[in-house]
């Protein structure tokens, strides 16, 4: 038997596995802790290869594990799934990296890392979920996974944030099993299947399948963020900055955003959903947040929550760019997946940055803090000019192909949310970036730590320089072989029908 | 093995300074203001027509030099050494003015060498941001002016691009044939706002009456750039467009008149730049729609701009180069008159006073030509024409009126 038909579960096992040992450890062993995180990581990137190099040359890579009668869990790996959880993977490693040194010293570090792995084992699950109830089993795993992230600190706030996260989520997963459980009543499978598996359905279950589809985005939305079921994020900042990082960039709205684009595209088909006259009102709901997120953004001081609402607006780029129906902008929407997460993680990581090594929470208390940390805000102002879609940073090349998608599809109205989104995002990075680079400090920093000659610790300095060079290389190396623009054309590719 | 070495000579062009631009490099080396320019002076000096493209880059970029962007080239080079003088006469460095500096300098000569629409916005986009970190420098009013009109003009030309592309197979400079009506508004919108004209001057006059001496000198670039982008865009020689050409030209007249206007009332030498460089982008912006207008007329004289591009370029950064700050005189007192009416109508809608340009033109004139009381001999109507702003006023106009009979 080819060990290689099992990679897919041993990409999830490289995770889940170090995690559970992790939360046996006591909280002395720091060293065997980093072993098993980073080894973890390194391996679930070493498979990942593997798998990107066999599904590119049209290996396939199944398993499937009964579950109950007639329902199966299956693990797939094709060239949609491996686009998220190779940003996953990657992302993983540098999130491990800061946070260990974000939280070194801190109490709890083996709940802490035992619960980080857990959280990406499910979003390596649900990407990789061959079916609706594989990705409803992990996407309700993330939930689980994630709450005692975001009540870490054990704060009255958190623990009331940490309530809020799971009301959402919770009434979210529920909204998504009424949905496949009625699905399944009504067709028998839950097989993701290129093109949906909907179009020989009777035409009278056509008002039935509208309402699965609602049921489905409000409880993909949930996570993905979608106004007004986007609450939840900008309470959960309470959480320490990796957990930010991994919820804005990595895991949880990046899943929920996903599952939007497995409904849309292996559950109902572009053409069976346009048929259906859903996908214009979904393009409408994307353009509403895009728009709503970024005004919230522009009048928050608190740092994490200006970033929380820009995520709010940036993800909805996503179901815009699907939501529009056409080949381009399906590009546009997938490719900003990987773009903004690399974008917003450096964000988040610069924003903890300020945080660790300045005590700097506000908008307001960043001057001059440039001068005093050139590397994080130098990092910061590449993410911040690619947010905000100035060449050559990622976000550009997103802009680019949803602007291209919108005229291809003959729905010029996109651009304008898209010409007004970046001057919002102008409107609330730009102040930053000027207060931070041209303004002098008006004092003492409020709770500076000594690092000595250097800016900040290597471990908090390293991730966020490390993918601002990512987010600008992939902008300025777009049409290069290897770049996840060239992987999302090649999803594209091969998997959808030209909408005509 | 000649070619890989000219393609590395053009792409060294604008790799070089960028890589000076980081803070650990320009540290550690001498003058690295002077030796940024190297690449770009030999190329200048290098009587080759080079052309290079990289298809991994963006969505496949290229640089090139020819005949006409070595003009171009020429004023960049020209430009950046007085600016490099400049700086070494500074006696601190604000923070980070080096970064900006290499940055502004990267994103020049990047404009002038790209063969590629998005290459051209990309460099342009870092030329504009780069120079707003040396702006600011003078303080917050103007910087923050110049900010806006750049984020509105990138938007716009952004537009232009998507529109551009989804049109045409190329992204390369290449003549245009169909474009539409809402293409050409984005670009001249865009570019007139990036070259400070009429009625979008105001970050333009703002900088120069605020800026330190380095930004100052270095105004004429965005302006220029902002030209040569009017230039490389829109669709000249090739098909007629009328209604846009005939609207460009307006644009550059106006902004001629009232350039010619404000050189009247104010003396201040910075004051003075700012509306010589709006005089001199209405000529061209003049030229520009009659081109437009008349393809015949531009494919006999369209390359006429370059150089003369290129010497508005220099001689704006000559006269920023020897301009010294001097002292706000006061504006003309428009109170207690009926001008002051529509005065105090355009501040209703946050005009400033000097853009009540009927009420001030008129109340100036009173004033003005109450100096000169009539004379039965006729000497009153020499004296009017013997100051040298009255000539320059009836000049442009004469200009105008010829301009406009030879194009009817």
């Amino acid at each position: 038997m080819n060990w290689s038909v099992w990679l897919p579960l041993l990409v999830i096992a490289s995770s889940l596995l170090p995690g559970l040992i992790i939360f046996g450890l006591a909280e002395r062993r720091v060293r065997l802790r980093t072993v098993l995180n980073l080894g973890g990581a390194l391996l679930k990137m070493a498979l990942v290869g593997i798998m990107l190099w066999g599904v590119y040359n049209g290996q396939q890579y199944e398993v499937r594990l009964a579950l109950l009668p007639h329902l199966e869990l299956v693990l797939r790996a094709d060239a949609l799934s491996l686009l998220f959880v190779t940003l996953s993977s990657v992302l993983w490693l540098v999130t491990t990296i800061y946070a260990i040194g974000y939280l070194e010293g801190s109490p709890n570090r083996s709940r802490f890392f035992g619960f980080f792995s857990l959280c990406v084992t499910a979003t390596v699950g649900l990407a990789l979920a061959g079916n609706l109830i594989t990705f409803l089993l992990f996407y309700e795993l993330l939930t689980l996974a994630t709450y005692p992230l975001i009540m870490h600190r054990g704060t009255e706030v958190s623990r009331q944030a940490g309530k809020v996260y799971l009301r959402y989520t919770v009434g979210g997963g529920a909204l998504l099993l009424v949905a496949t459980v009625w699905l399944y009543t009504l067709t028998g499978t839950l097989e993701f299947t290129p093109q949906g598996f909907l179009n020989d359905v009777d035409p009278q279950h056509h008002a039935a399948l509208v309402m699965i589809f609602v049921l489905l985005i409000a409880g993909l939305g949930v996570k993905a963020a979608l106004v007004p079921l986007h609450g939840w994020l900008p309470q959960a900042m309470v959480a320490p900055a990796p957990v930010s990082a991994l919820l804005h960039a990595v895991a949880v709205v990046k899943a929920g955003a996903f599952g939007i684009i497995r409904v849309v595209y292996d559950v109902f088909g572009v053409d069976f959903a346009v048929l259906l006259g859903v996908m214009e009102p979904l393009a409408w709901l994307a353009a509403i947040t895009i728009i709503y997120g970024s005004l919230r953004a522009l009048f928050q001081d608190d740092l994490k929550r200006r970033l929380a609402f820009s995520t709010v607006s940036q993800v909805s780029y996503i179901t815009l760019g699907v939501a529009i129906a056409g080949p381009i902008a399906a590009v546009g929407g997938m490719v900003h997946l990987v773009h903004q997460g690399l974008m917003k993680i450096t964000l988040f990581f610069c924003a903890g940055n300020v945080a660790e090594t300045l005590g700097i929470h506000k908008v307001s208390e960043m001057n001059g803090v440039g001068r005093r940390m050139p590397w994080t805000m130098a990092a910061f102002t590449i993410a911040a000019f690619g947010m905000i879609g100035a060449p050559p940073v990622a976000g550009f090349v997103s802009k680019w192909y949803l602007g291209m998608g919108a005229l291809e599809a003959e729905q010029a109205w996109v651009i304008l949310i898209l010409a007004g989104s970046s001057l919002l995002n102008a409107a609330y990075f730009l102040p930053i970036l000027h207060a931070a680079w041209f303004r002098k400090p008006t004092g003492a920093w409020p709770d500076e730590r000594d690092f000595g000659r250097k800016e900040t610790a290597w471990a908090l300095l390293f991730p966020p320089v490390v993918t601002a060079l990512l987010a600008l290389t992939v902008g300025l190396l777009a049409m290069a072989p290897f770049s996840p623009l060239a992987w999302v054309e090649f999803v594209v590719q091969r998997r959808f029908v030209q909408h005509e | 093995m000649n070619n890989d070495l000219y393609d590395a000579a053009l792409w060294l062009v604008v790799a070089w300074p960028l890589l000076l631009a980081v803070p650990a490099v320009n540290r550690h080396l001498p003058r690295p203001h002077y030796l940024a320019l190297i690449p770009a002076a030999l190329l200048m000096l290098t009587p080759l027509d080079v052309s290079s493209t990289f298809t991994w880059l963006l969505f496949g970029a290229g640089l090139n030099i020819d005949s006409d962007s070595r003009w171009l080239l020429a004023m960049s080079v020209a430009i950046w050494l007085l600016a490099a003088a400049k700086l070494s006469q500074q006696q601190s460095k604000p923070f980070a003015q080096n970064t900006f500096y290499l940055l502004t300098l990267t994103g020049n000569l990047g404009v002038v060498l790209a063969s590629d629409v998005v290459l051209f916005f990309s460099f342009a986009t870092l030329m504009g941001y780069g120079f707003y970190g040396l702006l600011i420098q003078g303080g917050g009013g103007a910087a923050r002016h110049y900010l806006i009109c750049l984020i509105i003009a990138d938007l716009l030309l952004f537009e232009a691009l998507l529109l551009f592309s989804f049109n045409h197979e190329t992204l390369l400079f290449a003549p245009l044939a169909e474009v539409s009506p809402f293409y050409l508004l984005m670009v001249l919108s865009g570019f007139a706002l990036k070259a400070g004209l009429w009625p979008a001057h105001h970050w333009l006059y703002a900088s120069y009456r605020s800026a330190p001496p380095l930004p100052t000198l270095l105004l004429a670039l965005p302006v220029t750039l902002a030209l040569l982008g009017m230039l490389r865009w829109l669709p000249l020689g090739d098909a007629r467009y009328e209604t846009s050409g005939i609207a460009l030209m307006i644009i550059g007249i106006v902004s001629m008149l009232y350039a010619a206007r404000q050189l009247l009332r104010h003396s201040a030498q910075n004051k003075q730049l700012a509306w010589g460089s709006l005089l001199a982008s209405g000529l061209v912006t003049t030229s520009l729609g009659a081109g437009l207008a008349d393809p015949l007329l531009w494919q006999q004289y369209g390359a006429l701009l370059y150089p003369l591009i290129a010497l508005i370029g220099i001689s704006q950064a000559s006269f920023g180069y020897a301009c010294s700050p001097q002292p706000r005189k006061p504006q003309i007192d428009c109170s207690n008159t009926i001008e002051s009416g529509l005065t105090r109508c355009g501040n209703l809608v946050q005009q400033r006073v000097d853009n009540a340009l009927a009420a001030c033109y008129l109340h100036s004139y009173r004033a003005w030509i109450k100096q000169y009381p009539r004379s039965e001999n006729g000497q009153g109507l020499t004296r009017l024409l013997a100051g040298w702003r009255s000539a320059i006023t009836l000049f442009v106009l004469l200009a105008t009126a010829l301009a406009w009979l030879a194009i009817w």
